[in-house]
């Protein structure tokens, strides 16, 4: 158990930055996601804190120990691939026993710690099987386990659940966590889904173009994002760009595209553009009630589109722009009077709206 | 993505060995041989120097010249030979099932493999004077003399056919396979009978296939030694006999290494004429 | 078609089935069908010391020139395949370049060579120049498998603490071992028929092709066609190992 620490890591080819001054350190035990777009880099850095990539530039300490220059099979790490690599002509032992026999484990200390893996993993009595015997989610087990039988410093995992169904590929994710958490092993992880980012990570480290975008837990990554691409990238959302209008102490006004929007202030001045972030979830649809009072904002329903638990809306405010909205399939939401070209009334709670300072 | 990730120097290093080897065995041989194409040979005397004695004697000696294109019209005639015969083949492999493909393919492959003596033998056993085939004739009352089926241009066409027939069959083969046979059903579904589909689409197509198997021939047929030695006894001479006349025989270096450098020179022009009609055919 | 492609097959073949045929004759001249059988050629040829000379002395050559041809070729493969990507191909050609170079030319310099290092007529001498022929094999058939090797495996054995020597050792060796052996069946063959380099090479020495050359120059006898059917049943079997363990794929791997 040790720390993980990556300073100013860059790799250039020729001209072009793959990866460019990441700096990111992993407390032991911490789970931690590079997510971004694909050539966003991420892959790119965990081949480097794996060997198979020297960083042009920047420090890699694994444990204390700087790697830079030290070839992979001198690391301590676990490396599960996304097409497993299982040895396909070895059986599932003697794939887990491989890392062991490198490091040149007595047969009866092997024998031990395979099949101790093995348990946790659930696959004891396949260890005489060949890989090509195996379901997919088998072997991913048999990868994991391969991976983790070394006790490697940190584990490393590239998109390893691309090939999986999706029933199979939100199993595995919830008992990868389990099992991390209970060895409590460091762990870096790469994906473009930030489904599966968010529902596995103690941090996201969001990338773009070889540089981190931002680092945080994933409900601040979700719910306060740091720049438009970000937000963007974290799921559906309504980006309007405009202008501070006016401040109070902890509130500031918004004008946005033809709207007025109250937010938090946080560091808003008076005339400074910002653009500010809607999830379509924080919305609330309502009927229009003739001669209430109630405080929203008037427009058309240009869409409906019915996705099953959600039905997602898009509506066009009176000289506003269009807003997007999902709601959860319930009376409520889904009422019977909210047809294309009806008007209705939106309404934010004021944390719904959320400055980005970009 | 880094897959190939060894470094220049690493590469180099596990080139090294064989390149060392190739230096010796290769590159100072041929280099050699065209220094020494280009020295003088008097009274069992070689001096190097430039002197273009050597291809003087080639070009003007009448004999020289007129055994280096009777070597190339005899590798014509191989080669066009094989074109003939190894087409037919190729299509069968093409048409054929996985398995009998593989069959096919193992008699087509192992004369490769066999001993170039050995297919020699076995056609002097047929062709001789009192081989096989003049045996059963004359035994037959069919002839009276035996019929010269070896020791001519004819013995020796068909033995060095039967030894570079895989060189032709291999590589019209694999650009038979290449050919999709959708596109001859097309044509079929258009109305062409099938000699038309096979003249308008798998020919054509096949060009590459084609020009390789040629060009591999030729060059085979224009360096061999051994076939016409024995298929040709002194009535077919090749250029290649004549290099081993002017070595073991009148231990007549540059002129040997001379003819080298023409035969070399033959089969360079062949390659270039051969990857220009390929381009040209790509158009 | 068919028929052509019959025939042609035929005349592939047929020639060599009559020679073993032959060579079973119990005669002291040969002809077609032979009017009587027996081994009695195989065993002149068996206990004739010449012959087992030239036959000790090819399987020498060929037991040397095999492995360290799977060594040095194998090595290039590897290079190639793992190597920097630009100029790839060219540097490919040039590793393979001497098979396309007729053995003559080849021949006539090496004996040059040989000659001015005072080496002609040895095994110094032949194992280099067989070497040069077959290395370019190894290349293309280990090269071939190493192409379509998963080399993720090898970083899977790597990252597990297989330094890049014990990772191909372990891992890749095993994979592609079609390819090896493959490899390693195409250089003996060769070496073991090799015939015009080693006729510029050797003087005194003979290989079995040369004994056999001779034996032809000399005098048709029957004792030729026993040890032509000898020689083929070896290569025949090493063909059929080589194709029916479903090594080759469908367009031949000696096209260059």
């Amino acid at each position: 158990m040790s720390n993980i620490e990556l300073k100013n890591l860059s790799k250039k080819y020729g001209a072009v930055s793959a990866v460019n001054g990441i700096n990111l350190s992993i407390k032991p035990g911490e789970f931690v996601t590079l997510l971004g777009p694909s050539g966003c880099g991420k892959t790119t850095t965990l081949r480097m804190v794996a060997g198979f990539i020297r960083p042009t530039s920047g420090d890699l300490i694994i444990g204390d120990k700087n790697m830079i220059g030290v070839p992979p099979h001198r690391r301590k790490v676990g490396l599960v691939f996304q097409n497993y690599a299982l040895f396909p002509h070895m059986t599932v032992k003697k794939n887990i026993e491989f890392g062991l026999k490198m490091q040149k484990d007595s047969p009866i200390d092997m024998a031990k710690k395979v099949a101790e893996i093995l348990e946790v993993v659930k696959l004891s009595e396949l260890s005489e099987r060949m890989p090509s015997e195996l379901s997919g989610g088998q072997q991913q087990r048999v990868a994991l386990a391969r991976a983790l039988v070394i006790k490697p410093e940190v584990l490393l995992l590239d998109e390893p659940f691309g090939a999986l169904d999706k029933k199979l590929r939100d199993h595995m994710r919830v008992e990868l966590r389990d099992l991390q958490k209970k060895l409590n092993i460091s762990t870096l992880f790469v994906t473009h889904d930030q489904d599966e980012a968010l529902s596995m990570s103690d941090r996201i480290v969001v990338m773009n173009e070889g540089k981190i975008c931002q680092i945080g837990k994933p409900t601040e990554i979700y719910e306060q994002p740091l720049s438009v691409f970000v937000a963007s990238f974290m799921g559906l959302s309504n980006i309007l760009s405009g202008k501070c209008v006016k401040v109070s102490k902890d509130r500031a006004i918004v004008e946005t595209e033809g709207v007025l929007l109250e937010v938090e202030r946080h560091e808003l001045n008076p005339n400074d553009t910002v653009s500010v972030m809607i999830r379509p979830e924080n919305i609330q649809i309502t009927q229009v009630e003739r001669g209430s009072s109630k405080a929203g904002y008037l427009g058309k329903i240009v869409s409906k589109i019915y996705l099953g638990s959600v039905v997602q809306y898009a509506v066009k405010l009176n000289n506003g722009p269009k807003i997007l909205i999902n709601g959860h399939n319930s009376k409520i939401t889904n009422h019977p009077s909210f047809l294309v070209d009806n008007e209705v009334l939106l309404s934010l709670p004021s944390d719904a709206v959320y400055p980005i300072l970009d | 993505m880094e897959k190939t990730d060894l470094s220049k120097h690493k590469a180099w290093l596990l080139l090294a060995p064989t390149s060392v080897l190739y230096v010796i065995t290769f590159l100072i041989p041929l280099a050699t041989l065209f220094i020494l194409s280009f020295a003088k040979f008097e009274s069992s005397v070689t001096t190097v120097g430039l002197y273009l004695d050597n291809y003087q004697k080639i070009l003007s000696d009448g004999i020289t010249l007129k055994i280096f294109f009777q070597t190339v019209k005899l590798s014509l005639i191989i080669t066009l030979t094989c074109l003939i015969l190894g087409y037919p083949v190729a299509m069968f492999m093409r048409n054929a099932g996985p398995r009998a493909r593989l069959w096919i393919l193992f008699f087509v492959v192992s004369p490769l493999l066999t001993s170039i003596i050995v297919r020699n033998v076995a056609w002097v056993l047929i062709l001789g004077r009192s081989g096989m085939i003049n045996d059963a004739l004359i035994s037959w009352g069919w002839i009276s003399k035996p019929l010269p089926l070896m020791y001519n241009t004819f013995g020796v066409v068909l033995a060095v056919v039967h030894v570079y027939l895989s060189f032709m069959v291999l590589p019209l083969f694999a650009a038979l396979n290449s050919i999709n046979k959708s596109l001859e059903e097309a044509a079929s579904s258009l109305g062409a009978k099938p000699l038309n589909v096979f003249l308008s689409v798998t020919l054509p197509l096949s060009l590459p296939g084609i020009m390789a198997g040629c060009t591999l021939v030729f060059i085979l047929s224009m360096g061999v030694y051994l076939t016409p030695v024995i298929m040709g006894g002194n009535f077919v001479v090749t250029l290649p006999m004549l290099i081993e006349d002017a070595v073991r025989n009148r231990y007549n270096w540059p002129e040997a290494s001379a003819m080298a450098l023409l035969l070399l020179l033959a089969i360079a022009i062949m390659i270039i004429i051969s990857s220009r009609l390929q381009r040209w055919v790509n158009r | 078609m068919v028929l052509i492609s019959s025939l042609v097959l035929f005349f592939l073949t047929a020639p060599l089935v009559i020679l073993v045929i032959q060579s079973f004759t119990n005669e002291s001249y040969l002809s077609f069908p032979p009017p009587s059988y027996g081994v009695r050629w195989y065993g002149e040829v068996i206990s004739s010391e010449d012959w087992q000379k030239a036959t000790i002395l090819s399987l020498i050559i060929a037991a040397i020139v095999t492995p360290l041809s799977l060594v040095f070729g194998t090595l290039v493969a590897f290079g190639l395949e793992r190597g920097p990507r630009s100029g790839k191909q060219t540097l490919q050609a040039v590793m393979i370049s001497p098979m396309v170079l007729p053995h003559i030319v080849l021949g006539l310099g090496l004996f040059k060579i040989a000659l001015q290092f005072n080496i002609a007529d040895s095994l110094w001498a032949f194992v280099p120049a067989h070497l040069t022929i077959t290395i370019p094999f190894v290349i293309v058939t280990v090269g071939a498998s190493l192409q379509t090797f998963n080399v993720t495996l090898e970083e899977a054995a790597r990252s597990l603490g297989a330094s890049r020597f014990w990772a191909v050792w372990y891992v890749t060796l095993p994979i592609i071992r079609p390819g090896l052996i493959a490899g390693a069946i195409f250089s003996f063959i060769i070496s073991f028929d090799e015939f015009i380099i080693t006729f510029f090479l050797a003087t005194f020495q003979r290989t079995l092709p040369l004994e056999m050359f001779s034996t032809l120059m000399y005098q048709v006898k029957p004792s030729i066609a026993a040890v032509s059917a000898l020689t083929l049943a070896v290569t025949a079997i090493l063909t059929a190992l080589l194709m029916f363990r479903g090594q080759v794929v469908g367009g031949g791997k000696i096209i260059k």
